[in-house]
């Protein structure tokens, strides 16, 4: 029987992609656990974003399906580890900087920097989108500007940080050549 | 050709869209603080009710058996949260707010305390609901 969602593509061996897949998901997990630290040093609410870098790193290098599924498994990550309410709040941001990561990275030719500071300002927005929804107040929108802020720079470092690892990536693993 | 290879790191009009970004947001920030009247007041309310309206001026601690563990501080015309039960405490290090629009979240709590112009020249003391 044929699967209906095809993760692997053609051109990586299974033990590749298997290899693949483990290392962005532990390099997601990890940079996870980093971020926290960071988190605590930050004003109220700023998370950096780097382990959206993993999911980036998917939909660039695998596919957007991979993606998709380190998405989910990034956010079941947060739940074990961080409970209910901020596993919800993560698969909402998470979700929202995966589409339009996919859209501008696999659709246009918007640059690194642009497309990882639109990403985080869709991770800020769609948690905040979740929290309005389980606080049942507009009042957390009062949040976005210091997110916005902190969404363009870590953005920024992210779009950077991208384009010295994606080539690099491609080196290790060859190019899965998701043509145009 | 792969998309990806010839993808740049940042475009001039780039930068342009990330400072509107950054002014936007400033500008929101700013232009709340303008609409800040002389009496503002403190809004708490949990999942959507409003449990208590507590006026800025009148300094003490507060806390609601609807709010669990959590302390709320007014001092100094501002209020903060000082005690939270919630794993993160993004709650206590937003610290204090005093403008109207200005706010605090705690998410794991259904909490939110939001700033308020007093409806009236007499402003609100302290009601509970």
């Amino acid at each position: 029987m044929k699967m209906m969602i095809k993760f692997r593509p053609d051109s990586i061996s299974a033990a590749r992609y298997t290899a693949l897949m483990g290392l962005l998901f532990a390099v997601s997990a990890a940079l996870n656990w980093l971020e926290s630290l960071f988190s605590a040093f930050l004003p109220a609410g700023m998370r950096i974003g780097l382990s959206n870098i993993a999911v980036m790193l998917a939909i660039l290098c695998v596919n957007v399906p991979s993606a998709l599924l380190l998405t989910v498994l990034k956010s079941c990550f947060v739940l074990m580890t961080r409970g209910a309410t901020a596993g919800a709040m993560s698969l909402c941001g998470s979700l929202a900087a995966f589409i339009v990561t996919a859209l501008l990275f696999r659709k246009t030719k918007a640059s690194y920097v642009l497309t990882s500071v639109l990403a985080a300002l869709a991770h800020s927005m769609g948690q905040l989108c979740a929290a309005c929804m389980l606080l049942k107040t507009a009042s957390v929108f009062a949040y976005f500007p210091v997110l916005a802020a902190s969404s363009a720079a870590a953005g920024v470092l992210t779009g950077v940080a991208l384009k010295v690892i994606f080539p690099e990536m491609v080196k290790a693993f060859g190019s899965t050549g998701h043509i145009r | 050709m792969n998309i990806n290879e010839d993808r740049k790191l940042i475009r001039a009009r780039d930068i342009v869209l990330i400072a509107a970004v950054l002014a936007a947001a400033a500008a929101v920030y700013f232009v709340t603080g303008i609409f800040s009247g002389d009496k503002p007041y403190a809004v708490i309310s949990c999942g959507g009710e409003t449990i208590a309206e507590i006026s800025l001026d009148r300094s003490g601690d507060y806390s609601f058996p609807e709010t669990g563990g959590m302390v709320f501080t007014v001092e100094n015309g501002g209020i903060s949260v000082r005690e939270s039960g919630c794993p993160d405490k993004i709650c206590m290090r937003t610290g204090s707010v005093s403008r109207a629009g200005e706010a605090i979240i705690c998410v794991p709590n259904r909490t939110a305390v939001t700033v308020k112009n007093a409806p009236d020249e007499d402003g609100v003391d302290v009601v509970l609901r």
